[in-house]
């Protein structure tokens, strides 16, 4: 189908567009220069546009979610599909998926409509505690990562404790510090994976880093809860790393993470093979700095190197997004959030596209998502916001697009969810030629033959290989 | 003739899914087979359960009740199934722990259409756990984990070496894992049940307790726990306190419970107070609980009520809204139901008499590949592929992870994915 959209105003950072009233064409699921006759046209004046959403980092298919979500306590596949569309999302990266869950989270991201997804693969440090202590088999784990990466079908390599720690004592032996592990990772190449995710912590930005250049920092907020911390991010950023935000919504919220940081009430636990449980639990960040940390770096230097995140559902849930929009657009949907003054620094439209559209497709490597320019992914939300809306506005606005179209179908049209039933894909980062071989030690201590490990694709949706 | 070598297949057996079954195929049958258990052997060669020479009945050809059960074409016993859901008010669709998650789904999608209700197998048990893990907390771990670290192996209510034959040679008992490297020499087993078995003998303390009354004993041992006095209890004390003891000198221990538990109509009795004592044993140290199912494909059914409806229990579609979970099973209504349709499974060996009795009495759909007790009360029965044999498939290991089922052999029927969308098909 051929569609033309008409009079909206596009923000596209990477097309140089801040609200220039252009038309789109879109044929076959991809924007194209331009055709002579539309099977369909819609009309976009006063409405702004922008590509789809990108989520770099929300846990929808976490293992272990679908416990919470059996008590009713987290939304269904369906319903994730249905909110993130509605606020104009098509694509969510999941950050937590391990070599031996990657089945389990592509067959749900799989069962999540309209969103095309993504997954970092979490690697077990147990698996290579041997060949990170020193930079002697650096490249013996740099040929391994990439197709452990390939295998499992993620889009990036996260590193979610970056220290081995056995909690025997007979096992001190295999313990590795953090900064043997940061100084290994950071002399990585980066040609096969441009950049080392890195689950933040408190304890992280205490560690030095030779080359934070080559990592992307996911959820900051989380971990920077003084000055210093702050400062450190700050210079991070400057070295060229790159950083999403993990800003809060100061609401009680289900929390993924380790025994340390849980909050209210807790739900349980699995032992995902880290030092650590992963606990879930739910309740209201109180008594830190954090939050106020967060919105202080989101207001002070937007970037290129900054993504949105709330590090949904920890921070922030994904449906709290819109809100915390209008926070960041006017200082005054913001002005009782805090005792402390944040900056006075307002995103424009076009900072928005920037850090859920832009730079979320960069750090992910998306080539064809995140702009409006021919050749991009047909993959387009268009919001009734323009300079008259009123700030108190804002929020309703981004939580409701009056159209979204999804690989050049259309979605919700006039605000009204029309089809969700729209082609969906998997996104991962692939490596050529294939040869698994050498990643064979990585099941060592596995109940998995290292054959069924390699993700098929009964479990994700139309696979595309960046 | 030529042989073909499929490796790593997935065993569609039992909730183990042991992923690295070598099988050799010649002229369609099976060859030789490397690393099975004996039910998996039994399953491969379409054999009766532990008795790997003794063939089991298939179903040959559809069949519909006249007088009695003739045989004709596909087409004509769809049409006759849809009948009979069409025209239930209240149809039961039932089992699916021996399907592929696809067809799952579909079956699923049939309940919701025909306004009726599903329930797996073995719900009763399984939705007092998932009850109970709402109201207390969870602590579970991939079987990997329980390999590599567990030193403490509880199986309460079961019998692995029967219901999960590998489970202690791939998962619990005998592997080496990354921090029990000597295997079974790293690691303790306990087995509590009501008659002492095979488990009784590799266990290092068996206790035999009353039937039905596991409950009582968990809640002895957390009254142990806390130090609290515990000469009330009538059983087996001193075992008791042996076991309690070794309990908080472990540093990671993981439960396996089977449906033992649910003996007595006690199930939610016994799995509540099994969930108290894992949080009260977590105070002092590490422990996981996981059920051990002993169809292939329960946790995929689990997986599939918890994401289309997010709860786990047995769904009621009978409602004018949207579908309502029961919180336990629904056949404790099944005088209400009008027409059931069975996947892959002999409720008139599994269920108790007083219940698959009222199944006799309505019209039944039976979607099975083998002859079983129920095949001759049911109006209409559909031969079958064997899923993860004879079909492909996705099954969730009983930790949640799935895995593909691969196909070996040609079959001439259908698989039971392709008859449920045929049905759901015509149901439109």
């Amino acid at each position: 189908m051929k569609i033309k959209i008409e009079g909206g105003r596009l923000y596209d950072l990477r097309n140089n567009l801040d609200g220039e009233e252009r038309d789109i064409f879109i044929e076959d699921g991809i924007i194209v220069e331009g055709f002579s006759s539309a099977d369909r046209t819609i009309d976009a004046s006063g409405k702004a546009i922008m590509a789809g959403g990108i989520d770099v980092h929300s846990h929808i298919a976490t293992y272990g979610l679908n416990l919470i979500r059996g008590t009713n306590r987290f939304y269904s596949p369906s319903e994730i599909g249905h909110i993130y569309a509605k606020m104009g999302y098509t694509h969510v990266n999941e950050p937590f998926m391990t070599q031996v869950t990657a089945n389990y989270v592509h067959h749900e991201l799989s069962s999540i409509p309209i969103l095309d997804t993504s997954a970092f693969l979490v690697l077990n440090l147990r698996d290579v505690e041997g060949k990170i202590k020193s930079a002697k088999h650096l490249e013996e784990v740099e040929k391994i990562i990439p197709i452990i990466i390939a295998g499992t079908k993620a889009i990036g390599l996260k590193i979610y404790e970056p220290f081995v720690k056995y909690a025997e004592r007979k096992y001190i032996l295999r313990n590795v510090t953090a900064k043997k592990v940061l100084s290994f990772f950071s002399g990585m190449s980066r040609e096969s994976i441009p950049r080392i995710i890195m689950h933040t912590s408190p304890e992280l930005f205490g560690e030095e880093i030779e080359n934070p250049g080559g990592f992307h920092f996911s959820h900051v907020g989380s971990a920077i809860g003084n000055e210093e911390a702050y400062q450190k991010v700050l210079s991070y950023l400057n070295a060229g790393a790159t950083i999403d935000l993990g800003l809060f919504d100061l609401e009680q919220n289900l929390r993924i993470s380790n025994p340390k940081q849980t909050v209210g009430e807790v739900f349980g636990r699995v032992d995902m093979g880290l030092s650590e449980d992963i606990v879930f639990s739910k309740g209201k960040v109180s008594g830190s700095e954090a939050p106020f940390f967060a919105f202080k770096l989101a207001l002070s230097q937007p970037s290129n190197h900054i993504s949105f995140s709330t590090d949904s559902p920890a921070n922030a849930s994904f449906e709290a997004y819109p809100k915390i929009f209008s926070w960041l657009m006017k200082a005054e949907n913001r002005a009782n959030l805090f005792d402390k003054e944040l900056p006075e620094f307002e995103y424009s439209l076009l900072d928005i596209a920037r850090i859920t559209r832009h730079n979320p497709a960069y750090i992910l490597g998306l080539k064809n998502k995140g702009h409006l320019g021919a050749g991009a992914e047909a993959d387009i939300a268009i919001y009734d916001i323009n300079e008259e809306t009123k700030p108190s506005e804002l929020e309703a606005r981004f939580k409701d697009c009056a159209y979204l179209i999804k690989s050049g179908s259309i979605v919700v049209e006039d605000h009204q969810m029309v089809n969700d039933q729209v082609e969906k894909k998997t996104y991962y980062r692939g490596v050529e030629p294939l040869d698994y071989e050498p990643a064979k030690i990585m099941t060592s201590y596995s109940t998995f033959r290292f054959e069924n490990f390699i993700v098929d694709e009964v479990f994700t949706a139309e696979e595309v290989k960046i | 003739m030529s042989e073909i070598l499929y490796e790593s297949v997935v065993c569609p057996s039992c909730g183990c899914l042991c992923d690295d079954i070598d099988v050799v195929v010649e002229e369609n049958r099976v060859k030789s087979i490397r690393n099975v258990c004996e039910w998996g052997i039994s399953k491969f060669l379409f054999t009766k359960k532990f008795t790997p020479n003794v063939k089991r009945g298939r179903v040959e050809k559809p069949m519909i009740r006249e007088k009695t059960l003739v045989e004709t074409d596909y087409e004509a016993a769809i049409s006759r199934a849809v009948d009979i859901l069409k025209g239930s008010k209240k149809p039961l669709i039932y089992g699916l722990t021996n399907s592929g998650y696809n067809a799952q789904k579909i079956a699923l999608s049939i309940a919701r259409r025909l306004k009726g209700l599903f329930e797996p197998r073995g719900a009763a048990l399984l939705s007092s756990y998932y009850a109970a893990m709402g109201d207390s907390n969870f602590y579970v771990a991939p079987l990997e984990e329980i390999r590599n670290n567990a030193d403490l192996i509880i199986y309460w209510g079961c019998n692995p070496i029967h219901s999960t034959p590998r489970h202690l040679a791939r998962y619990s008992v005998y592997p080496r894992g990354r921090c029990k490297e000597r295997g079974s020499q790293d690691r303790v087993v306990f087995t509590v049940d009501v008659a002492e078995n095979e488990m009784g003998k590799l266990s290092r303390r068996f206790l035999q307790v009353e039937r039905g009354t596991d409950f009582l004993v968990m809640e002895t041992m957390m009254k142990l726990l806390r130090e609290e006095n515990a000469e009330d209890y009538k059983g087996d004390i001193a075992t008791i306190e042996n076991m309690v003891r070794q309990m908080t000198k472990v540093s990671y221990g993981a439960i396996f419970f089977g449906m033992g538990l649910s003996a007595k109509d006690n199930a939610a009795k016994n799995i509540e107070n099994l969930m108290a004592l894992v949080k009260e044993l977590n105070r002092k140290t590490r422990f996981v609980i996981l059920p051990l199912y002993d169809d292939f494909n329960t946790s995929g059914v689990i997986q599939l009520l918890i994401r289309e409806l997010k709860s786990p229990m047995p769904a009621d579609f009978s409602g004018d809204h949207v579908a309502k979970n029961s919180k336990y099973s629904l056949l404790e209504n099944l005088h209400e139901i009008d027409a059931a349709l069975v996947v892959g499974d002999d409720p008139f060996w599994s269920l108790p008499s007083e219940k698959s009795d009222l199944l006799k009495k309505i019209p039944m759909v039976l979607i099975d590949p083998y002859w079983t007790r129920t095949t001759n009360k049911a109006q209409v029965v559909f031969p079958t592929a064997v899923t993860g044999i004879e079909a492909e498939g996705i099954a969730y290991r009983m930790d949640g992870l799935p895995l593909k089922l691969k196909k070996v052999l040609e079959s001439e029927y259908p698989s039971d994915e392709s008859i449920l969308g045929d049905i759901y098909q015509r149901l439109q």
